[in-house]
């Protein structure tokens, strides 16, 4: 057995639009081993989610993914058929929302809803009878009381109108870990919440991954999160991996321009007065791409060198970055 | 905000919610109780009607209403050509009406969900043929439509609620398609598919139940409509054949003595009228409590 739970190599994911080919992921390599939280950072349309809903097989029409491989638990999931997919998705991977508010079916109750990803996956409970909706609510009403709900038996009769932003959250990560996932995906789980619900979702989070030896994937654009409950990071830009290494080193020491750029945009108390430096510049078109860094535009050190595409080196042990300057080459 | 939210433990769906501002429009409210009249009326007709319907007495023959010359009390709303009671005729129409008005709105409304959803949700190939053959139903004139079919198929009760059936169900599948378009892009939906869920426990289960409303306000007011083709096919002779009542043909019935015995085809004209008008009021007030611009 690995230590490596989700691994995905070289994945590439197009959209064919009428402007034309848009190359939302391009190549990109995850490693999300198991019992750790692994951020993923990056602006909007940096290829995050859509990395993401790649490896649930949940890209849209007129998406594809055009290469690469997403092995779980050394299964390969782009070779399952769509009913074994179904299967994994829920009982072995599940995921979170980004929109709390609109990610729980308004027309049915709390209870309703978490008893059916139960029904649907879980196969420690009672065949048919009673045993088995008692069984359910004994689960539900457990699960609500993990993600700290109050009076869960009132609470599962309830419609998600009644619930605040926060609660809904709550509730929203309940229903992903009711199966009791290996990997949770959280896809920006705390955008939608104001700053102290936020803390204590993602403390929530921390603390259920602890408690439940599950693997997490916290997909955000808050650099600030990820230095606070992630074990490693992965940078991306543009659709491709700019960087990765554990969060310290990340964060303390940055690789690629890019996340220096984006901490040196973060504000701090010790800079006050100061002004904040965003980047300079726009995130590059992803439809007919140069064959060039992709950060070449907005970066500050640019050089000749840099016109040829860049490839991931290697600088120190699983620690990585997609620029010149750094290391050795890593192909 | 209600009071019912706030108050811990009780619970209340928007569905509920919705109900409770129907009940508050008093006159939908008097309108639907004029429609559940007409339900017992039809349900309970052995035991109200005064007379059978079909029993025939050429000395009554068209005996004018119990308030004119000539009329009597036991026969209140006088009688037909044959000397049928015209109170009792009604009565047992409204057997009819209500059975086919409901029967072709049942089977319309299952199966214009079904091809709603299919062709909302899966899209593609499936919503191309649902879609075109909608256009093409309604391109036809609906109650030329029907005769035609009935013509096919002949007179009868099953016949009849076929006929309209085969045309009605575009109705709500065109409903259900444009609300499954919209519905399937909220977040619950992905969240769902996120979880495992199948194709068919998605459309059933957390579309459906989204789009129910609009679907329960349509297929009340499309019943009222029902209604009147049914009696328009019974009044042309295609709908259910004698001498079972129906009010269409004892409108059709009345035509030749309108001008000397002007009961005959006014009073089951007057019913169709009244219970179409209570039809559509009470649907009128479904529509405004379950559409959130009109409510608070």
């Amino acid at each position: 057995m690995t230590d490596v739970l989700l691994k995905v190599r070289g994945l590439r994911t197009v959209f064919e639009t009428r402007a034309g080919r848009v190359c939302a992921v391009d190549g990109v390599d995850v490693d999300v081993r198991r019992g750790e939280c692994l951020g993923i950072v990056g602006e909007s349309g940096s290829g995050k989610s859509v990395t993401f809903a790649s490896v649930m097989g949940l890209v849209k029409s007129p998406g594809r993914i055009e290469a690469g491989s997403v092995e779980f638990d050394g299964q390969d999931l782009r070779r399952l058929t769509p009913r074994e997919m179904r299967a994994v998705r829920g009982r072995d991977i599940a995921m979170t929302m980004q929109d709390a508010l609109t990610a729980l079916n308004p027309a049915l109750t709390v209870g309703e809803q978490l008893g059916e990803v139960l029904e649907a996956h879980d196969e420690t409970l009672p065949k048919r009878g009673p045993a088995r909706r008692a069984a359910i609510r004994r689960t539900s009403v457990e699960m609500l009381g993990l993600v700290g709900i109050p009076s869960a038996e009132t609470r599962l009769r309830q419609y998600p109108h009644e619930f605040s932003g926060g609660m809904r959250q709550r509730i929203m990560i309940a229903i992903a870990l009711a199966c009791r996932p290996r990997l949770l995906i959280a896809d920006e789980p705390t955008t939608a919440l104001d700053v102290t619900i936020q803390a204590q979702v993602l403390e929530l989070i921390s603390d259920i991954r602890a408690r439940l030896g599950m693997s997490v994937a916290l997909i955000t654009h808050d650099l600030g999160v990820v230095a606070e409950h992630c074990d490693r990071v992965m940078v991306m830009y543009a659709g491709q991996v700019v960087e990765e290494g554990t969060t310290a080193e990340v964060i303390g020491a940055p690789k690629h321009p890019y996340t220096q750029g984006l901490l040196a945009s973060i504000p701090r108390p010790a800079l006050r007065g100061q002004p904040i430096h965003p980047i300079e510049g726009q995130v590059p078109d992803l439809i007919d791409l140069p064959p060039q860094c992709r950060f070449y535009s907005r970066c500050a050190v640019r050089r000749e060198a840099c016109l040829t595409p860049v490839e991931m080196r290697s600088a120190g042990a699983s620690r990585r970055a997609r620029c010149i300057l750094t290391g050795e080459d890593d192909a | 905000m209600s009071v019912t939210a706030d108050t811990p433990g009780v619970s209340e769906s928007i569905f509920r919610r919705n109900l409770s501002n129907f009940a508050a429009n008093q006159f939908a409210m008097a309108c639907a109780l004029v429609v559940v009249l007409f339900v017992v009326m039809a349900v309970f007709a052995p035991w109200i009607a005064p007379h059978d319907p079909t029993e025939t007495d050429l000395f009554r023959r068209l005996q004018p209403p119990a308030w004119a010359e000539g009329g009597e009390w036991a026969y209140l709303l006088g009688c037909d050509g044959l000397g049928r009671d015209i109170l009792s005729r009604i009565i047992y129409g409204a057997r009819i009406s209500i059975f086919i008005g409901l029967a072709v709105i049942l089977v319309a409304t299952a199966v214009g969900i079904l091809a709603g959803l299919a062709a909302g949700y899966l899209g593609g190939w499936v919503d191309v043929v649902i879609s075109r053959l909608v256009d093409i139903l309604l391109g036809f004139p609906y109650l030329i439509f029907a005769i035609g079919l009935m013509a096919m198929m002949g007179p009868g009760l099953v016949n009849i609620i076929l006929a309209l059936a085969y045309k009605e169900w575009v109705i709500p599948a065109r409903v259900v398609r444009g609300e499954a378009l919209v519905t399937r892009e909220f977040e619950y939906v992905e969240a769902a598919r996120a979880l495992g869920a199948s194709r068919g426990h998605i459309m059933l289960r957390e579309i459906l139940p989204n789009v129910l409303s609009p679907v329960i306000v349509v297929a009340t007011i499309r019943m009222a409509h029902v209604i009147i083709l049914e009696a328009s096919l019974s009044f042309l002779g295609l709908g259910v054949q004698p001498p079972i009542a129906s009010w269409g043909s004892m409108v059709s019935d009345g035509r030749a003595f309108i001008l000397e015995a002007w009961w005959v085809s006014t009073f089951p004209g007057l019913a169709i009228l009244l219970l179409v008008l209570a039809i559509n009021v009470a649907s009128q007030g479904l529509r405004d409590a379950f559409d959130p611009r009109f409510s608070e």
